[in-house]
């Protein structure tokens, strides 16, 4: 089977973590950052507007290595991370016995075709993983289901511009920097598909973060042959911000702000 | 170690989300109605329907 028909049949299952066994082959240093200082600052952050009681069971979809996961577990009764890759709840489960994390459990199983039972959780967070799915609307239907009558949920995820060409644009860069990437969505989309499973926006938060098109690029990192691409399609695309990502000329380089918005949600009525 | 009662209690099969059961070496667990055995391996449930094992 040749890659790209694999990446496709992965995309096709939903599998957000398949993305990031090939990013963690790619580059094992980039899963660092989940355990980082910046990442934990973030997810102190998403706990905190969470408004997470001691008593719940909490849901971490698509946890990858688990850092969320286990961010969640400090303050609640009991999470347990879904991943589809083996690899990363290893690493997971591994991460939560070194922290002595007695109440986490960690599952490898579908994001689209969750092993839980209705209304199993009092809530469902899930971390930048959105971009990553193929039917982000059947991720959050399973999402709806496992959450009780009075449950919770965190989004929390890059978003695009409300201009369908401008996203097209910014998405058509994020695949070429990460091929695994399946849409960013615009907010307006997340609220869509919120709504059609009955969940209303409590609170809505918006996190700027700038980077120069170096930065950017070896986050994930990017394949190495796509970069003159990348650089190519910023520099045509600057004058006029066609992907919707602030683009500036700085000092050499061109630096962009990708705008994550976290989304706290209720169910409606 | 095992899977927990409280965990036992919150998973399902994903093809029908039925109840499971664990299995007598506490290393799989069982959906009757499914007929199919979900490994547990390294106390991590694999809950994939393509890697169950078919009961008879």
């Amino acid at each position: 089977m040749n890659d790209a028909v694999h990446h496709g049949e992965a995309l096709r299952r939903g599998e957000a973590s398949r993305s990031a066994s090939e990013q963690l082959r790619r580059n094992p240093d980039s899963f660092a950052r989940m355990f980082s200082a910046a990442n934990a600052k973030f997810l102190h952050y998403m706990v905190s507007i969470s408004g997470v009681a001691r008593e719940d069971r909490v849901l971490d979809v698509a946890c990858g290595p688990g850092a969320c996961t286990l961010a969640f577990a400090e303050r609640c009764r009991r999470a347990v991370g879904l991943d589809t890759s083996g690899e990363l709840v290893a690493r997971a489960r591994d991460e939560a016995v070194r922290r002595g994390a007695g109440n986490v459990a960690f599952i490898k199983g579908e994001v689209e075709r969750m092993a839980f039972g209705d209304g199993a959780f009092d809530a469902a967070v899930c971390r930048f993983a959105f971009h990553h799915f193929t039917n982000p609307d059947r991720v959050f239907a399973e999402m709806a289901r496992v959450v009780g009558p009075r449950g919770w949920m965190v989004v929390a995820d890059v978003t695009a511009s409300e201009d369908p060409a401008r996203a097209a644009l910014h998405n058509e860069l994020e695949r070429l920097c990460d091929p695994t990437h399946a849409r960013t969505l615009a907010a307006s989309e997340f609220e869509r598909i919120f709504a059609a499973h009955g969940f209303h926006v409590a609170l809505k938060i918006a996190r700027k973060s700038r980077s120069s098109v170096e930065e950017w690029t070896s986050f994930g990192p990017a394949p190495p042959e796509n970069i003159p691409a990348i650089r190519a399609m910023l520099e045509d695309a600057v004058d006029d911000d066609r992907p919707g990502l602030a683009l500036q000329r700085d000092a050499g380089t061109i630096r962009l702000i990708h705008t994550s918005v976290s989304f706290v949600l209720e169910r409606a009525g | 170690m095992a899977v927990s009662q409280e965990l036992l209690d919150i998973l399902a099969c994903p093809k029908c989300k039925g109840g499971l059961r664990v299995t007598d070496q506490q290393d799989g667990l069982i959906c009757d109605a499914c007929h199919l055995l979900y490994p547990i391996k390294d106390d991590i449930p694999i809950m994939l329907i393509e890697e169950a094992q078919a009961l008879k």
